[in-house]
């Protein structure tokens, strides 16, 4: 528990311990009603007073607020499981899962930065990437590489089938009118005829964003269980 | 709140019961996890984890229960990065199971190994490269 939700916590119970104090005491008969009401009448209606009343309401009120949205933390963690035999079972956990796919991507020194989801399934995990690539590679080109070696190193290192890679490639620095490049790139043979395909088909004229689908024809040897791979990827 | 197990077995010479804490066999498991490289417990060696923790941490990472004269086991460890990872939850399972029944007697039924982080050279708490 953090320590501003202990705090929230200690003032509601002495705030609720004061209140059952003064419902006893009037209970019992120590103290009347009217003895109350004329203890809040007498009180001094100058600044000092508005002033206290204030940031005692406003106090009440974020603490209220604040317990009535509190929940239980969440313990469990998100895992998958990796192997299950007589002995016992062997998990891993997402966020390991998670490095081991950022160490495959930043593998790469055409990318930037990234991020990365792991979601797992029933049967894997689909892999969620989003890469921030500079302006002038092939983006097709670096996306597939990236794709297959996501899916060799996780299964390699983790032994857990990857179901679906799903990236999205977005522009490092975006080219404005001070940092458009002075020469175009080189454009490789091998790459032209594939982009121009995938272009053909894909572009969505007027939108800047473009999608090109990927079928995976060779799935990598070490995931049996994958019977489909698609990646989607995104340029955007 | 640890529970008790009582030893089968060892009560047929003496009159009297012979019961162990699932904390103590937290620690067995805990210290058997010594003598493999590449595996912490938490952020830390399994032995540096062992000393410098209170109970309710050791029982927060390793597991004990005990359903009809079985112990059940699950652990959460780092592992270094590198290393195969199924390969080296099956030593860890192994090296469980034969240091619990070897200690206190008591049949082991399962290991079940959550690898929550994997922790990279830089990242290792000193001593580590000693072994």
């Amino acid at each position: 528990m953090k320590f501003i939700d202990r705090l929230l916590l200690l003032l509601a119970g002495l705030v609720f311990i004061a209140f059952a104090g003064l419902f006893a005491v009037v209970v019992i008969g120590v103290v009347s009603i009217e003895q109350i009401t004329a203890v809040i009448q007498s009180t001094p209606r100058g600044w000092l007073t508005v002033v206290i009343m204030s940031a005692l309401v406003c106090l009440l009120l974020f603490v209220g607020i604040k317990l009535l949205f509190m929940r239980p933390r969440k313990d469990k963690i998100q895992s998958c499981l990796i192997n299950n035999d007589e002995d016992g079972e062997i998990f891993i956990s997402v966020s390991a899962i998670d490095n081991i796919v950022k160490m495959a991507i930043l593998s790469f020194p055409d990318v930037k930065n990234l991020k990365v989801r792991i979601k797992a399934t029933r049967t894997g995990v689909v892999v969620f990437g989003k890469i921030f690539a500079p302006v002038g590679i092939n983006t097709p080109e670096l996306l597939t590489s990236i794709k297959s070696l996501v899916k060799q190193f996780v299964e390699e290192k983790s032994g857990i089938c990857v179901d679906q890679i799903r990236l999205v490639c977005v522009e490092a620095a975006p080219i404005t009118v001070s940092n458009r490049p002075t020469e175009l790139p080189p454009v490789s043979k091998k790459a032209q005829p594939e982009a121009e395909a995938t272009a053909e088909a894909e572009v969505i004229y007027g939108s800047n964003e473009v999608t090109i689908k990927v079928e995976d024809a060779a799935p990598a040897a070490a995931a049996p269980i994958v019977e489909q791979d698609d990646t989607d990827i995104l340029l955007g | 709140m640890s529970e008790e197990m009582k030893i089968p077995g060892m009560n047929e010479e003496f009159p009297g019961e012979i019961k162990i804490s699932n904390d103590v066999i937290a620690i067995i498991a805990g210290m058997a996890l010594c003598d493999i490289d590449g595996v912490l417990i938490g952020d830390k060696l399994p032995i540096e984890f062992i000393d410098r923790s209170n109970a309710k941490n050791i029982a927060r990472s390793i597991k004990v229960e005990l359903k009809e004269g079985n112990v059940y086991v699950s652990i959460n460890v780092s592992m270094l990065f590198g290393i195969a990872i199924q390969a080296k939850s099956k030593e860890v399972q192994n090296a469980i199971k034969n240091a619990i029944q070897t200690m206190t007697g008591l049949n082991v039924a399962r290991v079940d190994v959550t690898i929550l982080q994997l922790t990279f050279k830089k990242d290792t708490p000193k001593g580590e490269n000693k072994k």
